[in-house]
């Protein structure tokens, strides 16, 4: 008659283990891990700041080289004229005041 | 210096703080815990380390997420269950793809036929478990060899108590069937 039970309650006592190096290989892996996390954040790190400075940059175009006209609604094409349009305008304008006066 | 004998607790704090080659003294206390679910669920050795490993590389990602309302013993013993069942699950899939269910009968047929002469009841065991169907397995693996009460079971493995017991029911009696088929041989 086989007595199942007490079979595998022996088979705890008679357990396998991992080798020697187990604990050092995981350990190995894990800062392996550390340093794969470490290098993505400095990565989007370096990203984000890319960002950052093509917007300043874009920001001074929008400031400087078109007057301060490019706004979000002409972007989007909200408004009815551009407002680039409408700063062409104005200088056809004050050029033709010069040509008066 | 750390002292190893530390409470789970204490060490899990430092790690969190930044002292992460503590993790070291929570592997070397539990790998062999580890290693012997690991072992009995997935039987080929250089794959049960694998699954160790992971185990605790998964233990490590989620250290931050633990709750200290079981015992490590028992959060550990989940992950390395569930991986354990995960690569079954793949290493059966795999199978299915390259259609080598055949080679999987034969490696079974000539296990049967190298061991029909004479037996170790540890081998006897490992075979008949290997007879099992993963899930089934596990419930045996933690209930009558690591000693789990049939509460602590069902919640590592996320299922009612009553079909642990069911499980546990069916696969004795597999086991047992098992079991007498290869002493039989022997006689």
């Amino acid at each position: 008659m086989i007595d199942l039970e007490k079979m595998l309650h022996a088979q705890k006592q008679d357990s396998e283990v991992f080798n020697e190096n187990f604990t050092e290989s995981v350990m190995a892996k894990i800062r392996a891990l550390g340093n794969q996390e470490v290098k993505i954040i400095s990565l989007w790190q370096h990203r984000v700041w890319k960002v950052a400075v093509a917007c300043f940059v874009g920001c001074l175009i929008s400031l400087y080289a078109l007057d301060g006209t490019l706004s979000v609604d002409s972007v989007l094409g909200l408004s009815e004229y551009s407002d680039i349009e409408i700063s062409q305008s104005y200088s056809t304008y004050s050029a033709w005041d010069l040509e008066l006066n | 210096m750390t002292n190893p004998n530390h409470s789970d607790k204490e060490l899990i704090d430092r790690i969190l703080n930044g002292e992460q080659e503590l993790f070291a003294h929570i592997v070397n206390r539990y790998k062999d815990r580890v290693a012997a679910i690991c072992f009995k669920m997935v039987k080929d050795k250089n794959t049960a380390e694998e699954v160790g490993q992971e185990t605790f590389i998964r233990l490590f990602k989620s250290l931050d997420q633990y709750n200290f309302n079981s015992a490590l013993s028992t959060y550990i013993t989940r992950i390395a269950i569930n991986l354990s069942l995960n690569k079954l699950d793949s290493i059966k899939r795999r199978r299915k793809r390259f259609f080598e269910q055949e080679d999987h009968h034969n490696a079974f047929e000539s296990q049967e036929t190298s061991i029909s002469k004479k037996m170790e009841t540890n081998e006897l065991v490992q075979i008949a478990l290997q007879h099992l169907t993963p899930e089934s397995r596990s419930v045996v693996v933690l209930r009558m060899i690591e000693g789990y009460s049939v509460k602590e079971t069902s919640s590592m493995l996320g299922i009612a108590e009553g079909t642990v017991m069911s499980k546990l029911n069916r696969a004795m009696k597999k086991m047992k069937e098992t079991l007498n088929k290869y002493t039989l041989k022997d006689d």
